[in-house]
């Protein structure tokens, strides 16, 4: 298991160095620079001064030269300054984060222990009605875009009944401290964890009833019943064991896809959250944020893929490192 | 000596797609205390699907026993409920199935899948010192070695032939009065399965249980086999003591799957085989379902299916060949 570790941790090496080439070729391919958005409208600015800032900040430099200076930045710890935020791009990401997993740890088990239950159930009870149900839900949870059933929420549940808040983190200058402050908080997370879990309870749900139903099939479930073990037993310990292994995969690999931030739910909720962030980012021109917070999802992805790969030798004896 | 097992007229069908697929057809059985039962037939014939329907474990969404009466130990199993079912399963009936690569769940130590059997039906409480014990005991019994280290390990970790004796490690836990092995040798290479045959020979003279023994080998059966039942298309064909099965065949099917056996003395002849195929369960043709397969065949084979008909004490075929007097 050691070896395994140092041996993927070594492999990521060359695979951040990819990724940070991509980001950087990516971003300049697109078009404008830093300072289009902040300075272009303002006719005191004269094209000369605007030439020598762009200098100024190593605009003309060859790519190559421009790639060596940012990575180089970054192997001294130093990720950057925001151009549009006016700060560290390391604070900024770590308060985005947290905010991020402020939604994504919740959403992800809530997620889980509802729609496994649900898959195994389903499952089960195959072309049942409550199979039916289930699907039909799923369907909808699958079908439907995450920021259409987000507008739905704000539109029925948080303007019309005013039950929750319509955006945002906490209630702004409400001065709340200690358990107000934190049940404030829950009372913004309430929604966009909503939206969150419903979207992510149909994928799961139907991927569970199909490992399951893949599993009921196999010998061995035959042999459980053949011992005269009652059907829950066979089901939860026999069949559920076995199928956790392909669910445990996808789990950690929506946890890398949830970290780097539900853009449209957060835009939705306007949660400072990593999706906001990177998206705000893009139009503004924010180079090192951009960056900066494409290479922080881009790890979260990879490390994700190594946890899966931990848990699956948790799940199944039969894989060693 | 009583009557474990007794089967009448058992019919089970399976709903497809195509239509309802009648898989065994009014089969009687009895299979007395301490014996061995063995069941030949080709693939499809519905050895299989008797001996699930004498388990209850037939699949739920389509197999139903639409017919007839199980009676094990005096009792209608066909009328129990679930619950009670599985008092039975694993303790006084316990079975042991063809394919030991995939009959193991492979994220459960072997030691766990034992005693998981000895749990329910001797309370011995699963993880245990003593259900540990007994687990190591049984799998010794089995002969397996390094019983101790083997009883924390998975089932990829053994060998085809240790899993199978896990397998049977399982099924006797709990001292079954009759065990059903489903082509228990099938799967394994011919040493191995030499090796597991005596096994289960010595473990029924030490535990004196019952077997039905489902294989479609015929030299297995000679060598386990008490008396013999042969089964074509869902139904039984013939019938006797392994004996006279294999010195007096009657029924042409019995003949043909015995002039079918290669044998060592004749090297470079031709096998021979019964021309034809297996009719599909789904196009039954009226009749003996041997018939078109048939070298005896008679006008009325076409016809009517013929009865089990006694020849002789414990000799039984179902051929018009019996019916009409015909000595073939």
């Amino acid at each position: 298991m050691r070896t395994f570790l140092i041996r993927r941790a070594l492999l990521m090496i060359p695979v951040v160095l990819g990724i940070s080439i991509i980001i950087f070729a990516l971003i300049h391919l697109a078009p404008g620079d830093p300072f289009t958005h902040m300075i272009e409208a303002d006719p005191n600015v004269t094209t000369e001064d605007y030439e020598n800032l762009l200098r100024s900040v190593g605009y003309y430099d060859p790519l190559p030269l421009k790639y060596v200076k940012w990575v180089g930045q970054l192997l001294r710890g130093n990720i950057g300054h925001s151009i549009s935020y006016r700060e560290p791009v390391a604070d900024l990401i770590g308060r985005r984060l947290s905010n991020t997993l402020l939604l994504a740890i919740p959403a992800l088990c809530l997620s889980t222990i509802i729609a496994v239950p649900l898959g195994v159930i389903s499952a089960t009870r195959q072309y049942s009605i409550f199979d039916y149900i289930v699907t039909i839900i799923a369907f909808i949870g699958i079908s439907i875009p995450a920021f259409f059933f987000a507008l739905l929420l704000v539109k029925y549940i948080a303007f019309d009944l005013k039950l929750f808040p319509i955006s945002g983190l906490s209630t702004i200058k409400s001065g709340f401290t200690g358990i107000r402050l934190v049940f404030d908080k829950l009372h913004h997370m309430a929604l966009p964890i909503t939206v969150l879990t419903f979207v992510q309870v149909a994928g799961r749900m139907r991927y569970t009833r199909s490992a399951m139903l893949e599993v009921v099939r196999q010998d061995y479930i035959r042999t459980a019943r053949a011992k005269g073990l009652s059907e829950r037993t066979v089901i939860y310990k026999h069949a559920l064991r076995n199928a956790l292994i392909p669910i445990v995969t996808i789990l950690s690999v929506s946890l890398g896809r949830l970290l780097s931030g539900a853009v449209l739910t957060e835009n939705v909720f306007n949660w400072p959250g990593m999706g906001t962030m990177v998206y705000k980012a893009i139009a503004n021109r924010d180079y090192p944020v951009v960056m900066a917070g494409t290479m922080v999802l881009a790890l979260t992805m990879l490390l994700a893929n190594i946890l899966a790969d931990i848990l699956y030798a948790f799940v199944d004896p039969r894989i060693r490192y | 000596m009583g009557t474990l097992l007794r089967v009448r007229n058992l019919i089970t069908s399976f709903n497809t797609s195509e239509g309802q697929v009648v898989a065994v057809n009014g089969v009687d059985i009895d299979i007395k205390e301490g014996r061995v039962l063995g069941v030949v037939g080709e693939s499809g014939c519905g050895k299989s699907v008797t001996s699930l329907s004498i388990m209850r474990l037939l699949p739920k969404s389509n197999g139903i026993i639409a017919a007839g009466i199980i009676e094990y130990n005096g009792q209608d199993i066909v009328q129990l409920s679930e619950a009670e079912m599985r008092n039975i399963r694993g303790n006084e009936i316990a079975m042991i199935f063809q394919e030991p690569m995939t009959a193991l769940n492979p994220v459960l130590p072997v030691g766990e899948q034992i005693g998981e059997a000895l749990e329910i039906h001797q309370s011995l409480t699963l993880k245990s010192r003593e259900n540990r014990l007994r687990c190591i005991e049984l799998l010794k019994m089995v002969g397996i070695p390094r019983a101790e280290e083997i009883v924390d390990e998975y089932p990829h970790q053994l060998s085809g032939g240790m899993r199978q004796r896990v397998m049977i490690a399982i099924a006797l836990s709990c001292h079954p009065r009759l065990l059903i092995a489903d082509e228990p040798t099938t799967a394994l290479d011919v040493t191995i399965q030499a090796q597991v045959l005596d096994l289960i020979r010595q473990l029924k003279k030490q535990l004196g249980m019952a077997i039905m023994f489902i294989t479609h080998d015929l030299g297995v059966i000679a060598e386990m086999a008490d008396d013999v039942i042969v089964m074509y298309a869902g139904k039984i064909v013939e019938e006797a003591d392994t004996y006279t099965l294999f010195t007096n065949p009657r029924h042409p099917y019995t003949q043909g799957l015995l002039a079918s056996r290669p044998d060592k003395m004749k090297r470079d002849e031709k096998l021979h085989c019964i021309r034809g195929m297996v009719p599909s369960p789904l196009d039954m043709p009226p009749g003996c379902a041997f018939a078109p397969r048939c070298d005896h065949c008679l006008p009325a084979c076409y016809q009517a299916m013929p009865r089990l008909k006694d020849i002789e004490p414990n000799h039984r075929i179902r051929c018009w060949l019996a019916e009409q007097g015909c000595n073939n």
